[in-house]
């Protein structure tokens, strides 16, 4: 398997001329997170959030020669996305039960897609743990492809730096190197995203 | 903190709790409708890179315009007749790109590159290349006839047979996610599947030249499955297994009237995948001299033999993936 893809632009380039291996790379980064990013726009119905990806990484396909790399190609995604969701909600006409999201709040919708943070939020106070958690996960999502991945698949299911790497088709030193830069890129995105440490977030959370 | 001292983070994710995931066969029916929409797009982007090469081709000094041809399979005249339809059955539509409309391809005077086909669940076609290939298509199929020699297979089934032409016909050039299939004189079959691409040579060798990955040389009998990580399973399938009957049921109607047996028994022959065998030169004298009138239309090839060998003075044995003809008993 290709040594980890960072480079979006790249990526494209090489999925436009046809190249099979780039387009399993972006899909095995992107379709989870994006399912991730629609499950709970659609009331947390899995169909439609299939439905929704679906529609929208076929339109992403169809565009892809559109795809200059101003946004982040998840940021390009989830604002397909939520053409799709806002579509599909008009066309069931069932906007009462639409789920206003805490990452959809203006201020904090940019906040997530630049990782820069709004002054003085506190977000659990304001919105509940379990909501709190959905946040962390959506910071992971927005992290340099697979890095989410590697760090959940440590901190989480326990796996060994060997193991992930045989999950990324790296070696040990490589996976090693990947899970460093992943977890200095989920710090800042927490600093950025929370205006806290690590540590103070976790102790919140922990509370 | 020092950035190896990652309790922290381990803390923040556990409490977070782990993300969800999509279910594995959600995962493959979503992966194989986005594979063939990207398919097509990189069958798009080809021809445009084509079409703006043969446009600035043709804009230049004749010498200079040469030198930029690099290959028949990027090179074309937009528009260029490629196919007639010999039978279909079902619905079979196409359309000149993705903004027009989808229309009867039985109505269509010929197919033209660029154009795509799509078979219905109840669909089959026949199509009739150019040098006398035969490309047929399956239930549920979508292609792209990307140049005079490539087509792009973007979900279900062909089939190809090249006929008896010589190795001075066409090669024609099949595209799939396993790579592309290249004949050398045979009769074959691309299928896209769940689990990848799988190719069966049912007479003669195909190359299949893989992006990343060696060039494999399938002969006679060869059945590959090359999965989406590029992993290769090799197994056997007769040439005369009924799993290419689909094939047979597309085939074009073979009109009896005034051919001799033996032209009729080489086409059941192709159809069938049985070699057809003369037991004895006065058989095959026999073939050769009987003429056939009437009609086999809506018989697929083992009716057809079923019901057209009766009516001559031979007979036919079918033993170990052979037809063997002989003269009748008086």
């Amino acid at each position: 398997m290709e040594p980890e893809l960072t480079h979006e632009s790249e990526l494209i380039r090489r999925m436009l001329a046809g190249e099979e291996r780039a387009f399993q790379a972006f899909f095995q980064s992107l379709f989870p997170r994006l399912y991730r990013f629609a499950l709970p726009r659609v009331n947390r119905n899995e169909e439609a959030a299939r439905e929704v990806v679906q529609s929208t990484l076929t339109k992403a396909m169809r565009n892809l020669a559109n795809y200059r790399g101003e946004a982040a190609l998840f940021t390009w995604l989830c604002q397909i996305c939520r053409r799709e969701i806002v579509d599909r909600v008009r066309a069931e006409k069932r906007r009462s039960e639409r789920v206003v999201l805490i990452d959809d709040q203006p201020d904090l919708r940019a906040a997530m897609e630049s990782l820069e943070a709004p002054d003085e939020y506190d977000l659990v106070k304001s919105y509940g743990r379990a909501e709190f958690g959905r946040l962390i996960q959506s910071v992971l999502d927005r992290l340099p492809a697979r890095y989410g991945d590697a760090l959940e698949w440590k901190y989480v299911e326990g796996h060994s730096v060997e193991e992930i790497g045989e999950r990324l088709g790296i070696g040990h030193t490589a996976a090693q190197s990947l899970l460093a830069r992943a977890r200095v890129s989920f710090r800042e995105a927490l600093e950025k995203v929370f205006g806290a440490a690590a540590e103070d977030i976790a102790r919140t959370l922990e509370s | 903190m020092a950035e190896h001292d990652d309790s922290d983070i381990a803390r923040v994710l556990r409490a977070a709790g782990g993300r969800v995931s999509p279910s594995d066969e959600m995962t493959r029916a979503v992966y194989e409708a986005v594979h063939a929409e990207w398919r097509a797009t990189v069958v798009r982007q080809q021809r445009k890179r084509a079409q703006r090469m043969w446009l600035a081709a043709a804009a230049s000094v004749a010498v200079a315009a040469v030198a930029l041809f690099v290959g028949r399979s990027l090179i074309h005249t937009p528009g260029e007749l490629m196919a007639d339809v010999s039978r279909s059955v079902g619905v079979v539509q196409f359309r000149q790109d993705e903004s027009s409309q989808w229309q009867n391809a039985a109505d269509a005077k010929g197919l033209r590159v660029g154009e795509s086909i799509h078979t219905g669940a109840d669909g089959r076609v026949a199509l009739a290349l150019r040098d006398g290939v035969s490309l047929r298509l399956d239930h549920d199929t979508n292609i792209a006839l990307v140049s005079v020699d490539r087509v792009e297979v973007t979900s279900g089934a062909v089939y190809i047979d090249s006929g008896v032409s010589g190795p001075s016909a066409a090669r024609l050039q099949v595209g799939t996610p396993a790579g592309i299939v290249r004949h050398l004189g045979t009769q074959y079959e691309a299928r896209i599947l769940n689990s990848g691409t799988r190719i069966r040579v049912r007479e003669g060798r195909v190359d299949v030249m893989r992006a990343n990955g060696p060039t494999r040389t399938l002969e006679v009998g060869d059945q590959i499955v090359v999965s989406r990580a590029g992993v290769e399973e090799r197994t056997h399938i007769e040439p005369s297994s009924d799993e290419w009957d689909w094939a047979s049921n597309a085939a074009p109607e073979f009109d009896i009237n005034g051919k001799s047996v033996q032209d009729f028994l080489a086409w059941a022959g192709r159809e069938t995948g049985l070699k057809i065998v003369f037991a004895t030169e006065a058989s095959a004298a026999e073939a050769r001299r009987a003429v056939l009138s009437g009609s086999i239309a809506g018989l697929d090839p083992n009716e057809a033999l079923a019901a057209v060998l009766p009516t001559t003075s031979l007979r036919g044995t079918e033993k170990d993936g052979q037809l063997v003809i002989e003269l009748a008993a008086r």
